[in-house]
């Protein structure tokens, strides 16, 4: 959906518009939220900073006319904002400083350029494998250890009864190992 | 090599990666889905500065506000490349977020979700099930009383009930409890004493993937104390749900003041009790409504039995074993609240000295299975350790007091649990009584 086509649906049906744009980016939203605060945030944290995200889009395009037509583009930078703002609420880096403190350039970055591209290499390698045990195998998966739910909530995902998700995550389990171990990857 | 995968690689990752888990996994099911977009709406109502059913309005003051959205979006634009293009657009909706926030801030009632009303309408997941129908049944005709039969369509059983007047909703889904997931009110009329119903409420909850039911009736004495009322039984009173506040309001002919119930005040109880063993007239089995057990003797001492649909004619169920010696159960092998039939019969490839076996009969996604263990011992066999050279080498048997199946190998004592995961379910091939020529009487 382009912004002129929802902001063309928001004059004649507010609600259906914000439905129909909340039902498509739903699960983009929810995924960059879920990434930021898997660590430190409850499953309600992560709802409430969703449902944050989009009344900031909803408000945004009710309020503020004119904007750009990458619906997609604005949505991830609220979404990467709003999960960031909640991560700091949440979190209280201890290591953190202010801003407006003058030491702060003396501060060098802890990012290490060369580990977060290693890193980031690994990743894609290790969605690649996921994928490659195909379906359900490679949802129950990442369902089981991503997200972190029990058998009985990922049937709600796949068409399987939690026993059998539990054979199919065990087995699924020893070929993914088996997997990584081919390509030398530790995680 | 059991230990769990650790995926935290993926936290906190770049584009690339939340693109691909984005477009490949669905991060939210249906049900918390709803949940969200409830909770957005909820809070846009706040925006208007409505005051919600009898909830004290909080207002949060602006600068607090501006703080607490501020720091972190100034911390956060750091972070974030790319994020300039859009600047324009926060900044304005930042500007909204600012405008008045009003939070709910009662000691007594915290939950800020509206209630939905169950009716023909509604098309949503109730309790983790998202594909259910109901039916519907008069009680009394005089005072259009009608019974409403919740049942979940991938297992075929009933999971709740409503007992109703004709024309009012059939339940309510709210999360009393604020554990992010909604519990089911249903109203039971438990009698009529003077031209009126004494509604008792029955809230529906999962736990742990345990159908739990909540009553008043173990409860309510403490309640009688505590606000010093004399009532004699329970049928002297009604706690009925009031979606408007959020509460059970209990009253009473004999009194004059109501009082409001919390969630809290409901003690809670498995939904139905497994096992319990089937007879002809154990209601609702596997999604068939109306059925009967039918016997057919084979020789002087074996049988086959069946049940019987009593609509179609179909037999859904069938075992042979000897006379008197099998039992059929409806028991919740998985404890998930979607019980399976597990029938105790007998069986021999020679079908001389017959041992002991289970077959599983359930209702998956729809389809009626019935699962047996004759045709795959490997898993097993490597699970527990042991040979079993073929179905004629063990016995097994469901045991109701452990709630499980149980395994024993010919000529040895110990006896092994034989987990539901080890049968091996197929889709069951439905025969006409008629024409196969059974007795059913």
């Amino acid at each position: 959906m382009k912004q002129s086509e929802y902001r063309d649906l928001l004059v004649t049906d507010k609600s259906k518009a914000q439905r129909i744009l909340f039902d498509e980016y739903l699960n983009y939203v929810y995924t960059i939220a879920f990434n930021r605060l898997r660590s430190c945030g409850s499953l309600e944290d992560v709802d409430e900073c969703v449902s944050d995200i989009f009344k900031d889009v909803f408000d945004s395009y009710e309020y503020k006319p004119n904007q750009n037509d990458d619906i997609k583009g604005f949505i991830s930078t609220v979404a990467l904002r709003r999960s960031a703002a909640y991560y700091h609420k949440l979190c209280k880096n201890k290591n953190s400083i202010s801003l407006d403190d003058e030491n702060t350039n003396a501060f060098p970055s802890n990012e290490n350029i060369s580990e977060s591209a290693e890193k980031e290499e690994i990743r894609q390698t290790l969605l690649k494998l996921i994928d490659s045990l195909g379906e359900p195998d490679s949802t129950i998966i990442i369902q089981k250890y991503y997200y972190g739910r029990s058998s009985f909530e990922i049937s709600g995902f796949v068409s399987l009864s939690p026993a059998m998700i539990r054979v199919r995550n065990s087995r699924a389990l020893k070929k993914l190992r088996r997997l990584l171990s081919d390509n030398e990857i530790v995680i | 090599m059991n230990r769990k995968l650790d995926l935290r690689i993926l936290e906190n990752c770049d584009m690339k990666t939340l693109e691909v888990l984005s477009r490949k996994y669905k991060a939210v099911d249906d049900k918390e889905a709803e949940k969200i977009f409830r909770r957005i709406e909820n809070d846009a109502d706040y925006y208007e500065d409505v005051q919600v059913h009898n909830i004290e309005p909080y207002h949060r003051p602006v600068w607090r506000k501006v703080c607490s959205v501020a720091l972190p979006l100034a911390a956060a634009a750091i972070v974030v490349t790319g994020g300039v293009y859009f600047n324009s657009q926060l900044e304005n909706y930042k500007n909204t977020d600012d405008i008045s926030e009003t939070d709910t801030m009662s000691g007594s009632v915290e939950n800020s979700y509206a209630a939905i009303s169950v009716t023909d309408d509604y098309k949503g997941t109730i309790l983790g099930i998202s594909n259910w129908h109901i039916e519907k049944e008069d009680i009394y005709e005089y005072d259009n009383s009608v019974r409403i039969t919740f049942i979940d369509d991938d297992t075929g059983n009933e999971f709740a009930y409503s007992e109703i007047k004709s024309g009012e909703k059939y339940a309510y889904l709210v999360d009393l409890d604020n554990d992010g997931t909604d519990e089911m009110i249903c109203n039971h009329i438990r009698a009529v004493v003077y031209g009126e119903n004494n509604n008792h409420a029955a809230v529906y909850r999962l736990r742990d993937g345990m159908l739990e039911a909540g009553k008043i009736i173990n409860n309510y004495e403490h309640i009688l104390e505590e606000h010093d009322i004399s009532l004699s039984s329970y049928v002297d009173f009604s706690d009925e749900y009031s979606p408007e506040k959020n509460k059970f309001i209990f009253k009473s002919s004999y009194i004059d003041t109501e009082y409001e119930l919390g969630i809290e005040d409901y003690s809670f109880s498995p939904a139905f009790l497994y096992p319990y063993y089937i007879r002809d007239n154990t209601g609702y089995l596997l999604g068939v409504k109306n059925w009967h057990i039918s016997k057919e003797s084979v020789t002087s001492d074996i049988e086959n039995t069946y049940f019987i649909n009593d609509v179609t004619g179909e037999k859904f169920v069938e075992f042979t074993g000897y006379k008197d010696k099998t039992s059929v159960f409806l028991a919740d092998l998985e404890n998930d609240s979607a019980p399976e039939v597990v029938c105790n019969y007998q069986w021999s490839e020679d079908q001389e000295n017959m041992n002991n076996h289970v077959k599983i009969y359930r209702v998956n996604k729809g389809v009626l299975e019935c699962g047996e263990f004759l045709n795959d011992l490997e898993a097993f066999e490597k699970a527990a350790n042991i040979e079993l050279d073929s179905c004629d080498d063990f016995t097994e048997y469901y045991n109701t007091d452990k709630n499980k199946i149980m395994l024993k190998k010919q000529g040895e004592d110990t006896e092994y649990e034989l987990g539901i995961e080890y049968y091996h379910f197929k889709p069951v091939d439905l025969q006409d009584t008629v024409q196969t020529g059974i007795d059913t009487e």
